[in-house]
C-alpha cells in the first residue's frame, strides 16, 4: 500500500510538483520570445537604472502597477499606441515590477502621460500638493540626486516606439513670438459657437483641471517654486491659438500635454473657454 | 559535551518565538493601514519618515508569513509528526537550533527591508544571505522530520496527516528555490518570466506550504478534540492526492490578463477551477467527522476555531478559482477585494487553525492547564468579529473600486482614490479589534506557561478521550 511508505508519498507528491514545473515554468521559460525586445521597449540610462533600484527599496510597487491590461477597464493607463503593454516591453527588466495592486494608478506608460522630470519630482515631494486626497507617501526626506534618479526611471517607462512630446520649459516666460509657425495659422472650428464650446469644455474642466488650476480658476501654488497659471490673467495676453498650442503640448513646469488624452476637438474648445472666461464665469 | 533538550523543546521554542513575530507583524500591519489613512504621519519624523508604506507592507507580509505562520507550522510539525508515526523527534537540539536560525532570519529580514534591502519580488523580498538562511533551517526542519519517520515504530499506514506534511516538506524548498531567484545575488531571468517564476511561488507557497500544514494539522485535531475518527479513508486520499496535482499550474492566475502568453494564464485558471475539487472533499471530510458532536463545539475554544477556519477555508477556496476567471479577474484584480481574499485565507483560515493547534498543543508541551477559559472566549470573539469586519471591509471596497475603474476605463483615478477613504478607516480599526485579540491571546499563554494549574491529558475543556480507529497514534 502507497500510505505504508512514506519515501512513497513524498515521492509521489514530488512528481505531481514536477508536472507543474514542467508546464508552467520550464515552457515559459524556454519560449525564446518572452526574452525579445523591440522599438517600444524602454532602453534605461545609467541614472534610470539607479532610480528604478530606488523604486524597488521604496516599495513603490507595492501601490503601483506596471502593467496595462489587455482589457478595456485599462483604456486610461494605455500610451499613446493605445494598447496594452506586452512581454517585449519588459525584455528588459530584472526585476521586472509587475504589481499586483492599483492603490495608485499604473505607471507602465507614465513616461508618455507625464513627461517633465519637474513635475515628478515636484510631486515626489508632497503629492499632496498636487491634489490633497492623494494617499502617496511624501518622499521629500530623499536625498535630490536620488529624487532626479527616480524622476528619470519614471520619464522613461513610456512606448520607445514614440517620440516623446516636445514640450517648452515654461509656458510663463513665453509670449505669441515663440508660438510655433505650424499652431500661428490654425482656424478654431469652434469659432463663434461658444455656447457648444462651453457645453464640451465645462466637464473636461471639473474633471482634469480645476486640481491644478483652482476651483476658481486662478492659479494655484501647486510647489514652492511652480504656480499654475491664472486663467482669467492669461484670456488677456494670450491668442486662442497660444492656449490650443499650450494645452496641446504643455510644459516641463508641470502642466501636462494633452495631445494624446483630449480631442482636438476638445482641446479647442478648452482653449475657447479660458480666452471667453471673463464672460462664462465673471 | 551535548547539551540535552527536554522533548518538546523544539515546538516550545517555536511556539514562542512565532507569537512574537505575530504581534510585531501585526503591529507593522495595523501601522500601514494607519498610513493609508494618514499618510503625513511620520513626515518629519527623523529616521521614521523613511518608515514610509513601501518599506512597512513587505514587514508585515514577512513577519506574519514567515515570522508568525511558519514558525507556528514548524512548531507543530515537531509536535505532531512524531506522535502521527509514534516515535520520538530525532533530535530536539536540532530542532531548538532551526528555531535560533529562523529568529535570526526574521530580524534580518526586519532590519533588511525598513533599511532598503528590497529586491522588487513581493513574498521574496529579502537579500539573499537570508534567502540561505531560511532555506538552512527549512531544510534542517525537514531533515529532523524525516528521520522521525524513518524511526517509526507504527509500521502501519501512515496516518493522513503525515502525507500532507511529508509532501509539504518535499515540494517547499524546490518551489522557494525557483521563486527566489535561484538563491542567487542576481536572478538569471529577465522580463515576464521573471514574473511567471515569483508568481509561481507566491501561489504554491501556499499549496504546497501553508494549506497542507494546515490541512493536516486539522486531521489531527479534529478526531483529538471530537473523539471522532475521520469520516472517509476514501475522501482523505482523494483530497491529498488531488491538492498536490491539481494546485501546482496555478500560479499565472495571477497575471490574469497581463502581459503573459495567453495559453499560461489558460492553464492557470483551468487548473484553478479544478481546485474546488480537493477543496469541497476536504471540507465535507471535516465536517463530516464533526457528525454528532457539534454541541462540543459550545465549550471548546479550539474548536470553535478550527470549525470557522473551516467555513473561511471554503470561502477562500470558492473565491479563488472565480477570482481566476478572466471576466471576474478584470473586476477584482489589483483591488482590495484580493487584500481581504489574502487575509481570509491566512488569517482567518491558517491563523485560527493554528491557535487551535497552540491551545491543544500547549498545555502538552509544559504540563500546565490553559490559564483561563474566559480569556480564550475573548481571543475567539475579538478575533473573529475583528476579522469578519476587515473582511467585508475590503471586499466590499473592492467591488467599489473595480466597478468605478470599469465605468471609467481606468481615467479620473484619484476619485476612486478618494472613495477609499472610509473603507480604510475601518479596516485599521478592524485591525485594532484583531490584535487586541491577540495581546489577550498573548497574555493567556504568558500566564499559562508561567502560573497554569498542571494539566493531565484529557482534561482541557472540551476535551474527550482519545483513541478510536482511524485517529492520530499517541497521546
Ligand atoms: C501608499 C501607496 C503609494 C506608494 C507607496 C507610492 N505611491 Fe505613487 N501614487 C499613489 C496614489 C494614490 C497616486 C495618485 C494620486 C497622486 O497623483 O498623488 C499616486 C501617483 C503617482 C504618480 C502619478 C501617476 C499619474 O499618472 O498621475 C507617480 C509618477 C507616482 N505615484 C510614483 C510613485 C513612486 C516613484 C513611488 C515610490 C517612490 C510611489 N509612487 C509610491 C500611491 C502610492
Ligand atoms: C498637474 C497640474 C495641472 C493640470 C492637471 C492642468 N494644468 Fe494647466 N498648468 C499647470 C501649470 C503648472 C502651468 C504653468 C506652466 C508653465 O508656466 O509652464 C499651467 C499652465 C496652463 C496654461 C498656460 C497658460 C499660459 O498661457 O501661460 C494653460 C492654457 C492651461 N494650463 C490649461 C489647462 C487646462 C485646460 C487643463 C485641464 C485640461 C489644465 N491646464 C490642467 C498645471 C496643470
Ligand atoms: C496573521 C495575520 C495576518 C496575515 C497572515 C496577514 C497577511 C497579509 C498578506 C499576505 C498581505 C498581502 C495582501 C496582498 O498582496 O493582496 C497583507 C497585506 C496587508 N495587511 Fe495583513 N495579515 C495579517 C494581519 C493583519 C492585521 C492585523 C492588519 C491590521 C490592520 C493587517 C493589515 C494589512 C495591510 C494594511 C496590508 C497592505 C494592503 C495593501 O497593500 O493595500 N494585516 N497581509
Amino acid at each position: 500500500m502507497l500510505h505504508r511508505n512514506a519515501a512513497l508519498v513524498a515521492l509521489g507528491a514530488f512528481l505531481l510538483l514536477s508536472f507543474a514545473i514542467a508546464v508552467t515554468v520550464a515552457l515559459p521559460l524556454m519560449q525564446e520570445e518572452l526574452y525579445a525586445a523591440d522599438e517600444a521597449t524602454p532602453q534605461y540610462s545609467e541614472l534610470a537604472l539607479k532610480g528604478k533600484q530606488i523604486y524597488q527599496r521604496e516599495g513603490c510597487f507595492y501601490c503601483h502597477t506596471q502593467q496595462v491590461r489587455t482589457i478595456p477597464n485599462d483604456a486610461a493607463f494605455q500610451g499613446p499606441n493605445k494598447r496594452p503593454s506586452r512581454p517585449s516591453d519588459y525584455a528588459n527588466d530584472n526585476p521586472v515590477l509587475l504589481g499586483t495592486e492599483r492603490t495608485g494608478p499604473d505607471l507602465k506608460f507614465v513616461g508618455d502621460r507625464l513627461p517633465s522630470k519637474d513635475w515628478h519630482i515636484g510631486h515626489l515631494k508632497n503629492p499632496r500638493a498636487y491634489d490633497p486626497r492623494s494617499i502617496m507617501p511624501s518622499y521629500a526626506h530623499l536625498p535630490e540626486e536620488e529624487l532626479e534618479a527616480l524622476a528619470e526611471y519614471l520619464i522613461s517607462l513610456r512606448d520607445w516606439s514614440v517620440k516623446p512630446l516636445q514640450q517648452p520649459e515654461r509656458l510663463a516666460d513665453l509670449t505669441e513670438e515663440d508660438l510655433p509657425e505650424e499652431f500661428r495659422s490654425l482656424q478654431n472650428p469652434l469659432a463663434g459657437d461658444l455656447q457648444r464650446a462651453v457645453a464640451i469644455a465645462e466637464p473636461i474642466v471639473a474633471q482634469s483641471c480645476v486640481a491644478c488650476h483652482g476651483q476658481d480658476l486662478r492659479g494655484k501654488q501647486l510647489t514652492e517654486r511652480v504656480k499654475s497659471a491664472d486663467w482669467y490673467e492669461r484670456a488677456q495676453v494670450r491668442s486662442e491659438q497660444f492656449l490650443y498650442w499650450a494645452i496641446t503640448v504643455g510644459s516641463k513646469e508641470g502642466m501636462p500635454g494633452w495631445e494624446r488624452s483630449l480631442t482636438e476637438e476638445q482641446r479647442w474648445a478648452l482653449a475657447t473657454y479660458i480666452k471667453n472666461i471673463q464672460q462664462i464665469r465673471p | 559535551m551535548r547539551l540535552r533538550y527536554r522533548e518538546g523543546a523544539a515546538a516550545r521554542a517555536f511556539i514562542y518565538g512565532g507569537l512574537f513575530w505575530m504581534f510585531l507583524g501585526m503591529l507593522f500591519g495595523l501601522f500601514a493601514a494607519l498610513l493609508m489613512v494618514w499618510p503625513d504621519l511620520i513626515v518629519g519624523l527623523p529616521v521614521l519618515e523613511y518608515f514610509t508604506f513601501g518599506r512597512v507592507r513587505p514587514v508585515h507580509t514577512n513577519l506574519v508569513l514567515f515570522g508568525w505562520l511558519t514558525g507556528a507550522y514548524f512548531a507543530t510539525l515537531f509536535y505532531m509528526t512524531p506522535r502521527v508515526v509514534g516515535s520520538k523527534l530525532w533530535s530536539e537540539g536540532l530542532g531548538v537550533f532551526a528555531a535560533v536560525l529562523h529568529n535570526l532570519a526574521l530580524a534580518l529580514t526586519t532590519v533588511s527591508l525598513l533599511a532598503g534591502g528590497n529586491v522588487g519580488r513581493e513574498y521574496a523580498e529579502t537579500p539573499w544571505y537570508i534567502k540561505w538562511i531560511i532555506t538552512a533551517t527549512f531544510l534542517l526542519v525537514a531533515v529532523n522530520l524525516f528521520m522521525t519517520v524513518k524511526n517509526r515504530t507504527e509500521k502501519g499506514e501512515l496516518y493522513v496527516s503525515a502525507w500532507y506534511f511529508l509532501g509539504a516538506l518535499v515540494t517547499t524548498p524546490i518551489i522557494y528555490a525557483i521563486g527566489n531567484q535561484f538563491l542567487l545575488p542576481q536572478n538569471p531571468v529577465r522580463g515576464v518570466n521573471d514574473a511567471i517564476l515569483n508568481w509561481f511561488y507566491g501561489h504554491n507557497i501556499l499549496g504546497y506550504w501553508f494549506t497542507p500544514v494546515g490541512v493536516g494539522a486539522v486531521y489531527y485535531l479534529l478526531p483529538k478534540l471530537t473523539g471522532n475518527p475521520i469520516y472517509s479513508h476514501k475522501l482523505s486520499m482523494i483530497g491529498f492526492w488531488s491538492i498536490f496535482w491539481v494546485y501546482g499550474p496555478t500560479g499565472a492566475h495571477h497575471l490574469v490578463n497581463g502581459p503573459v502568453p495567453y495559453w499560461v494564464q489558460t492553464i492557470a485558471i483551468a487548473f484553478s477551477v479544478m481546485l474546488i475539487i480537493p477543496v469541497w472533499t476536504v471540507v465535507t471530510n471535516f465536517y463530516g467527522t464533526m457528525k454528532g458532536k457539534w454541541h462540543l463545539v459550545r465549550d471548546s475554544v479550539p474548536l470553535k476555531f478550527l470549525t470557522t477556519a473551516i467555513v473561511f477555508y471554503f470561502i477562500t477556496c470558492f473565491q479563488g478559482p472565480m477570482q481566476s476567471l478572466r471576466s471576474v479577474s478584470a473586476i477584482t484584480h489589483f483591488t482590495n477585494w484580493v487584500v481581504g481574499h489574502a487575509h481570509v485565507a491566512l488569517l482567518g483560515t491558517f491563523s485560527f487553525i493554528m491557535y487551535a493547534a497552540i491551545y491543544y498543543m500547549l498545555p502538552r508541551l509544559t504540563g500546565r492547564a490553559i490559564y483561563s477559559k474566559a480569556l480564550q472566549e475573548w481571543h475567539f470573539h475579538l478575533s473573529l468579529w475583528g476579522f469578519l469586519l476587515m473582511f467585508v471591509d475590503l471586499t466590499i471596497a473592492g467591488l467599489v473600486q473595480g466597478a468605478f475603474w470599469a465605468q471609467n476605463q481606468s481615467a479620473n483615478f484619484i476619485e476612486g482614490v478618494a472613495m477609499m477613504r472610509p473603507y480604510y478607516i475601518l479596516r485599521a480599526i478592524s485591525g485594532a479589534v484583531i490584535i487586541l485579540g491577540q495581546v489577550v491571546f498573548g497574555w493567556n499563554v504568558f500566564k499559562t506557561v508561567t502560573a497554569g494549574k498542571p494539566f493531565e491529558t484529557g482534561q482541557a475543556a472540551g476535551e474527550v478521550a482519545p483513541a478510536q480507529a482511524a485517529q492520530p497514534a499517541g497521546a
